[in-house]
């Protein structure tokens, strides 16, 4: 090996492990959050799946609004979907700070459901890590080295093409783990590159925001303001009769399409110059931009409507779109899940002939033990702590004050339990720590029989690959980890 | 929708393992006897056409743009399920 192939074998070795420690997780997260609104409708047990029309739904929403927030200046009003198949109204004076509640799809009663994050929580950790914006600029850090172990890895593990298809479980154990690092790390290497480089293309403006900054007079905003059109207008003081909304929904439907429309937003009800706005799905477009209409409150009459976009701005929301997967429907929500996880697994599988390597040659001190601890928690502890958070998510009293917050709470605690497990059972804790994971996930199916109050289709599939992914756990930890202890 | 996906699948699936045949070694694991001269090509050139076809069942149910992001997914599907495969008697 020449000395540019060393050098890029000790990037890609020793920053890939040590940059796994995060990316592993974000990649889990990321994984999850492909299906944020099934794993959010899991968290909620209150909410029943149930068979709902959009049109009766608009009406009972419209309903409850009239009860509560009559006086409000905004509305907003979330349809039953078939991925989230509950009312959820918004009413208050700031669209982004609105007073909630969530309606059963069917009957419009207003549901006691408890207080989580639900999936979105995944979706945070992936994107930002809970840290908003110093979350984004290591989110996007270790986004970009990944790019850089991607290629280093291409070039370093020459054999990937003449070993492609190769798989030797019986081989020796180095030789095992290598053949997944590779076989996985080639097979998903399309969309590694694609999911990596897009993800940092998306927070490219929170860690390089000098550029807006400089053009758009210090508002981050703005310039997606220029992009995105409002059709807005001032309450005129005077009162209105708004017509229904279901109305609206039909005349939004004739505007962009049947069964396209999820969300409305309303301006001034009770007023003359009153607006509604509804928002069209992107599932079925790459582009991540939402066609939009506003229609008159009380005539009814089209006020404003954006359905050509600017062409730099739908390609860039292409590649928006892309990362986050709202096209194409479950088939490639499952690809994304899948690819998500097997690139976790490739990162894992690359931590572990690391960590094995570097035992043989430097035996197990203290800084091996380290290693050892942060992989293994960054691994098999992540999984732990994500089953630690749905687990808490059932056993955690309903009406405990600040509920939402224990569950991450759970989450992390969970997780520093696992590092420190880690650091104080050593090699073996890969294997406990899976069998554990893999029994965690498997009994998600009986926790959920007892707190999930009664059965819901939905939840029923979360359950049922909860069992699968757990089968999974306990195979890889008996079959990958078995009698290794201390090797 | 599903229909298709299946299609789409099996397509992959048997392009890849095409491709595995095109390679002596896994012709060799395959059929106990080393490959004929000439042969491999023709198992890779079949292979290429089975994963070009699969494009057609993507493009037809999903769209141009999302049919394409489809079928690079389940090319992963494919290279691993053909290696599980391949690996049952290593």
């Amino acid at each position: 090996m020449n000395a540019l192939g060393k050098a890029l074998l000790g990037l890609h070795a020793w920053g890939g492990m040590v940059f796994s420690w995060l990316l592993v997780p974000i990649f889990i997260a990321g994984s999850l959050a492909v299906f944020e609104p099934e794993i959010s409708h899991w968290m909620r047990p209150e909410v029943k799946f149930a068979d709902f029309s959009q049109s009766t739904a608009a009406m009972l929403g419209e309903a409850r609004l009239r009860q509560v927030g009559a006086e409000s200046a905004v509305w907003r009003l979330r349809l039953p979907t078939e991925r989230a198949p509950s009312i959820g109204i918004g009413w208050g004076e700031n669209p982004r700070a609105l007073q909630e509640e969530t309606l059963e799809a069917v009957s419009g009663q207003p549901l006691q459901v408890r207080a989580t994050r639900g999936g979105h929580f995944f979706t945070d950790l992936h994107a930002e890590l809970l840290l908003e914006a110093p979350g984004k600029w290591i989110v996007g850090a270790v986004g970009i080295f990944m790019l850089a172990a991607l290629v280093s890895g291409v070039l370093i593990h020459h054999r990937i093409l003449r070993d492609f298809f190769t798989l030797r479980p019986r081989a020796n154990r180095r030789r095992a783990w290598l053949d997944v690092h590779n076989l996985v790390g080639v097979a998903t290497l399309p969309f590694l590159l694609m999911i990596t480089y897009t993800g940092v293309v998306i927070l490219a403006e929170a860690f390089m925001p000098a550029a807006t900054y400089a053009l758009y007079d210090g508002k981050p905003r703005a310039n997606r303001a220029e992009v995105l059109k409002t059709f807005e207008r001032k309450a005129s003081g005077e009162a209105g009769q708004l017509l229904p909304l279901a109305e609206h929904l039909a005349a939004a439907e004739r505007e962009l399409g049947a069964g396209t429309i999820s969300n409305l937003l309303i301006r001034h009800p009770a007023d003359r110059n009153g607006l509604v706005q509804a928002y069209r799905h992107v599932n079925d477009r790459l582009s991540a931009v939402a066609d939009h209409v506003t229609f008159d409150a009380v005539s009814g009459e089209v006020f404003g409507k954006q359905v050509d976009w600017n062409p730099m701005a739908y390609a860039y929301r292409a590649q928006v779109g892309l990362h986050v997967v709202h096209f194409g429907g479950s088939a490639l929500r499952w690809l994304y899940f899948i690819s998500g996880l097997l690139g976790a697994a490739m990162m894992a599988a690359g931590t572990v002939l690391f960590l094995r390597k570097r035992r043989q040659r430097h035996g197990a001190g203290r800084s091996q033990r380290w290693l050892e601890a942060f992989g293994i928690a960054s691994v098999s502890g992540g999984l732990l702590a994500c089953l630690g958070y749905f687990w808490s998510n059932r056993l955690l009293p309903v009406a405990l004050d600040g509920r939402a917050g224990y569950e991450v709470v759970a989450f992390f605690t969970v997780w520093a339990a696992a590092l420190a497990h880690a650091g104080w059972r050593g090699w073996a804790a890969w294997r406990e720590q899976f069998m554990l994971a893999g029994l965690l996930a498997v009994l998600i199916l009986p926790l959920d029989q007892f707190t999930g109050g009664g059965p819901d289709v939905m939840r029923q599939g979360f359950d049922l690959t909860a069992v699968l992914l757990g089968g999974l756990l306990l195979l890889i930890g008996w079959r990958f980890f078995g009698g290794e202890a201390e090797r | 929708m599903t229909l298709l996906f299946i299609v789409a699948l099996l397509l992959i699936v048997a392009g890849m393992a095409g491709l595995a045949l095109g390679m002596a070694r896994h012709f060799q694991a395959v059929f106990r006897h080393p490959p004929a001269a000439g042969v491999l090509h023709w198992w890779r050139g079949a292979g290429w056409l089975l994963l070009g076809l699969a494009l057609l069942p993507c493009v037809a149910g999903w769209g141009v743009a999302i049919g394409i992001v489809l079928w690079s997914g389940l090319l992963a599907a494919g290279v691993i399920a053909v290696a599980l495969y391949l690996a049952r008697d290593r």
